[in-house]
């Protein structure tokens, strides 16, 4: 659980969310697409973003 | 994540990109993807520097070295609107994620 160990630093509403820019699959991920950067700025103006950070590939959930 | 999919169209319809990220390296991200037939959206690799962005959003497993099981919304203007650090097993609901993109302009 996430109560377990408190962060010294956490994200909240309101705040402006980091950029960042990192290596991806390419848009549609396992269906051959070329891969490439993803930047969050680049969404920015034109679409909202659901970020959605998991522990790891391969696992259930 | 694989759930994100049976969902799309109604992140498309809230004008809604989805961003996967994990500490994977991208080739094994796109097995686990091909996998599971495919994904309509890219998943990101957090891989080096180790989980750096998973730090700036506070969601960095010290002890391992993986992240949270987190969702941020992120609005058109670079804002967070929601946020949830779920427990690690279980899948964030998906219902919450959508009534925090309806509130959105």
């Amino acid at each position: 659980m996430a109560a377990q160990r408190k962060p010294v630093w956490r994200v909240e509403v309101g705040d402006d969310a980091p950029d960042f820019e990192l290596p991806a699959t390419g848009d549609t991920a396992g269906k051959g697409a070329q891969r490439k950067k993803v930047k969050l700025s680049d969404y920015r103006g034109k679409k909202n973003v659901v970020i959605a950070f998991y522990p790891a590939a391969f696992t259930p959930v | 994540m694989p759930s994100y999919e049976d969902d799309l169209s109604e992140f498309e319809r809230r004008n809604a990109q989805v961003l996967g990220i994990s500490t994977d390296q991208v080739p094994t991200n796109e097995a686990w993807a091909k996998s599971m037939g495919g994904l309509s959206y890219p998943l990101l690799s957090d891989h080096w520097p180790h989980g750096h962005v998973a730090a700036l959003y506070g969601v960095l497993r010290g002890e391992t070295g993986v992240c949270e099981r987190a969702i941020f919304v992120v609005d058109r203007h670079g804002k967070i609107a929601y946020v949830d650090i779920h427990a690690i097993s279980e899948q964030p609901p998906t219902d919450k994620i959508m009534a925090a993109l309806d509130k959105l302009k």
